[in-house]
């Protein structure tokens, strides 16, 4: 019988709700847990059971998936602990937005978050009795802002009789059951004033708001006794500084995710560094209570594959040509290689993109099983183009993740598609300028080139089709100086469900192939 | 870890049923995945990539392809098209299925069933001022998707020739009280202007106009794109309340403009559909004593072996169909630990 796997020990990070949410779930599911929180708190909203460190900024992390060491700074002590995950849930900062009135807040300007303390305190003042309230009117609010907005004025209305005027651009309602709390808010007397200008006047007495009412076309004064305005989510401070330390990709905004398709929804660049809650987004009610159980799910699945997977060997690395040069160290998007005075692979942290492969100045690494003395050799079985030989044959090579296409069109015999030599690549970053060159070379001219990759914010290794994309242009720029055609070498971004659109690809291609065969013969 | 004798349904091979058999899978817990189509995929699988320059524009139409090759490939995995189910019961700690295929009907038991039935887009024959019949060029968001999916371009139903000045109008079905529908249904500005961008981008000479209540946020780099969105289109803060057939096939439709009534017509109109109940959720309900949501979705009871996930459960965009069915993955794995 075998014995059980061994416990998987978690890292949380963070400091409110989420991380304590977190680490709940975490303990439930009978994962131990390693609490850092950056400040100190009450000891009341650490979950019990788990192992607490108050005050712990974080200075570094080594290792990889499975096997991370973590150390920080205690006071002026330094500790170690190692851990098999590492999950971000710092919560995202809420600032006012006081812009729209070009001055210091005043007496009777109150943030929504100092609003909301006040009311379920019940320390509500009952005198007032109008409420102005002001979301962004730039059309940039956002669901996680207009629900409280609508919860609080709804509250207002039904349990202390406050009349309210609602201030927005676009009211965001984009989210369960919003649109019914938005008709109740409406229907208990709030009127919502849709407009993209306000021009307030904050008096010792009153506050009075002139405004074009977009909906009513009319421009209209109405008056209050408090302005209640909206807030703005932002990535914690810390988090550029974790970013550093993790060695994460971050989005236009800061958050610790980039803004990629494929790391829906708590992956990041980094195998086994997760993201929850507001370390990933600005997220609202719905999208919290998605996002933790998802984040616990993704530790599952980490858990079952540690225990199942073998360690192998990924990138051949050959010292006597290495410079030691770091570009690998530094160009690696999952952070899987560890710099002494020699690259140290990381077996289990690299996703098998080759991007190192491929930049490394001194050729000195290859990805296993795409050796570059292999390389022309991993044709498609099924591949007829061996047999055809009436015109100019093409090279394609093919991101992993779009392979199924292609061999589907094969298999259907479609002729564009058999009268190209396909080359499955793990990834398009993984392809060498040289590659193409020699692929070109072989041919004497009469060979084209396609490069089919994914899109960009799309490529599962981040950068790889940006890398794809610049390669291309290289030997564009090559082949332009050679007075050669450019259009020997071409790229073609493609996502998988572009299937149709890759045979009218073909189709155009394949046409020129025979017309640049028709030509030559 | 679950023992390998528990086997989990799961109803639908759309988004959700195809993530919830790929996580389940992906910790050696086995699924037998039901779909009454032909293929796998569902809804999603007709939508098109809407990336615009070689970039990722985030709809995650693609993520269903990605999903589709790592179900076929996972060993746990049990797959059966043409297959409904004509029963489902409870019994003791079991779920009683009796699943029909062609002629054949056979019975089995399993530890949970994870419904994942997905959506109805709002039909627009409901909404008899639309004349969506009797229209030629008004069509809806979805057979737009499945359009430049198809053919790489937009082109007019009514003679095949490109539509150079085009509408998309927002909220079909979506925020009414009175159709019975009094939810956002979340995806629709999402995909009809991520449609837009993509459009205009290949074809800068189209005039593209919305008409719309409200611009609903989505993605990470909305901030940026709200203002490029703004400049690139049209933007008519009203839901025009007539449409009819305007000479030379174009779309007709009257709108009050600064307290005149004017027409406005357009070469295609696109109706950007909302998100409904699927009709299948009743048989489900009635079966296994489901509640309904205030939104008419089913809500997932994430006990005794019942879970819905996706789109069955409400509105909710591609990459939150994944969120979601993780999340409910996460359930439905603590019900199997939990249970004997």
């Amino acid at each position: 019988m075998n014995s059980l796997p061994a416990e998987k020990k978690v890292a949380v990070l963070g400091n409110g709700e989420t991380a304590g949410r977190v680490c709940e779930e975490l303990l439930r599911r009978r994962f131990p847990v390693l609490l850092l929180m950056p400040q100190e708190t009450d000891a009341d909203t650490v979950p019990a059971g788990a192992e607490c460190v108050r005050g712990a900024v974080l200075s570094s992390v080594k290792g990889q998936v499975g096997d991370f060491s973590l150390t920080f700074q205690v006071d002026d002590r330094r500790e170690e602990r190692c851990v098999d995950f590492i999950v971000v849930a710092y919560e995202c900062i809420r600032e006012p937005v006081y812009d729209v009135l070009g001055e210091p807040p005043h007496d009777r300007v109150w943030s929504l978050a100092r609003f909301e303390e006040q009311l379920v305190g019940t320390r509500f003042p009952g005198k007032y009795r109008k409420v102005l309230f002001l979301d962004r009117l730039d059309g940039l609010s956002t669901v996680a802002g207009s629900e409280r907005f609508l919860n609080l004025i709804v509250n207002l209305q039904e349990e202390h009789g406050t009349a309210c005027c609602f201030f927005t651009c676009q009211v965001k309602v984009a989210s369960p059951g919003l649109e019914k709390l938005y008709g109740r808010m409406r229907d208990g007397g709030c009127f919502v004033a849709k407009t993209d200008f306000v021009d307030l006047e904050v008096g010792a007495e009153a506050i009075r708001a002139r405004f074009d009412d977009i909906v009513l076309d009319d421009a209209l004064t109405v008056s209050g006794d408090l302005l209640v305005v909206g807030e703005r989510e932002r990535p914690a401070p810390e988090l550029g500084k974790l970013a550093e330390i993790l060695g994460l990709e971050t989005d236009q905004n800061g958050y610790l995710q980039g803004d990629n398709l494929l790391r829906v929804p708590c992956l990041t660049n980094r195998r086994g560094v997760l993201v929850a809650g507001g370390s990933a987004a600005g997220l609202s009610t719905w999208e919290i209570s998605q996002n933790i159980p998802s984040v616990i799910e993704e530790v599952r699945n980490l858990s079952t594959w540690l225990d199942e997977v073998t360690p192998v060997e990924q990138i051949f690395y050959d010292r006597d040509r290495c410079a030691t040069c770091l570009t690998c160290f530094r160009v690696c998007p999952h952070g899987a290689i560890h710099f002494t005075d020699k690259p140290h692979f990381l077996h289990l942290a690299c996703q098998r993109c080759g991007i190192c492969t491929s930049l490394c100045p001194n050729e000195a690494l290859e990805l296993s099983g795409f050796e570059k003395s292999l390389f022309f050799e991993r044709l498609f079985s099924g591949n007829p183009v061996e047999e055809t030989g009436e015109y100019p044959r093409a090279t394609g090579f093919v991101c992993q993740r779009s392979t199924d296409l292609v061999r589907q069109y094969l298999d259907e015999g479609n002729r564009a598609f058999a009268a190209v030599r396909w080359i499955e690549v793990p990834c398009a970053g993984t392809l060498r300028s040289q590659y193409i060159l020699e692929t070109l070379a072989r041919r004497e001219g009469a060979e084209r080139v396609l490069v089919v990759s994914c899109h960009r914010d799309n490529c599962r290794s981040g950068d790889g089709t940006i890398r794809a994309a610049n390669m291309v242009q290289q030997v564009k720029g090559l082949l332009k100086i050679l007075e050669m055609d450019e259009r020997l070498v071409e790229h073609i971004p493609l996502a998988p469900n572009e299937g149709e659109r890759l045979k009218r690809e073909m189709m155009r291609f394949h046409g020129e192939l025979k017309r640049a065969g028709e030509k030559n013969a | 870890m679950v023992e390998s004798s528990k086997k989990v349904l799961i109803v639908g091979a759309g988004m959700a049923g195809l993530t919830a058999a790929r996580e389940l899978g992906r910790r050696g817990i086995r699924t037998l995945v039901v779909e009454k189509g032909r293929s796998l995929g569902g809804r999603a699988a007709s939508y098109a990539c809407k990336a615009v320059d070689g970039r990722c524009q985030k709809c995650g139409a693609c993520l269903v392809q990605d999903a589709i090759r790592e179900v076929q490939e996972s060993p746990a995995v049990e797959i059966s098209l043409q297959t409904t189910p004509v029963a489902l019961q409870r019994e003791g700690r079991q779920i009683i299925a009796r699943l029909k295929m062609g002629e054949q009907e056979t019975s089995a038991g399993f530890s949970a069933v994870a419904l994942c039935h997905g959506f109805e887009p709002f039909d627009p024959r409901k909404k008899p001022n639309l004349r969506y019949d009797q229209i030629p060029n008004l069509i809806t968001g979805v057979e737009l998707e499945r359009m430049v999916k198809e053919k790489g371009n937009v082109l007019r139903p009514s003679d095949g020739r490109p539509a150079k000045d085009m509408a998309f109008v927002q909220c079909v079905g979506s925020r009414s009280v009175s159709l019975g529908r009094p939810y956002c249904s979340q995806v629709c500005c999402g995909y009809a202007l991520r449609m837009a961008r993509r459009i205009k981008t290949r074809d800068p000479s189209a005039t593209i106009t919305f008409f719309y209540m409200d611009v609903q946020t989505f993605g990470r780099d909305f901030e940026r794109m709200f203002w490029e969105f703004r400049d690139a289109f049209y933007w008519i803060r009203e839901i025009p309340g007539d449409f009819f057939n305007a000479a030379g096939d174009r779309v007709g439709v009257v709108v009050e403009d600064e307290g005149e009534i004017t027409e406005l017509s357009f070469d295609l109109m696109v109706l950007s559909v909302g998100m409904g109940p699927s009709p299948d959720q009743k048989m489900f309900q009635e079966w296994l004593d489901l509640r309904q949501g205030p939104e008419g979705f089913l809500v997932s009871p994430n006990s005794d072996g019942v879970f819905v996930a996706g789109s069955g459960s409400g509105p909710m965009n591609i990459p939150d169909t994944i969120v979601n069915t993780r999340a409910i993955v996460n359930h439905l794995t603590d019900y199997l630990e939990e249970t004997p």
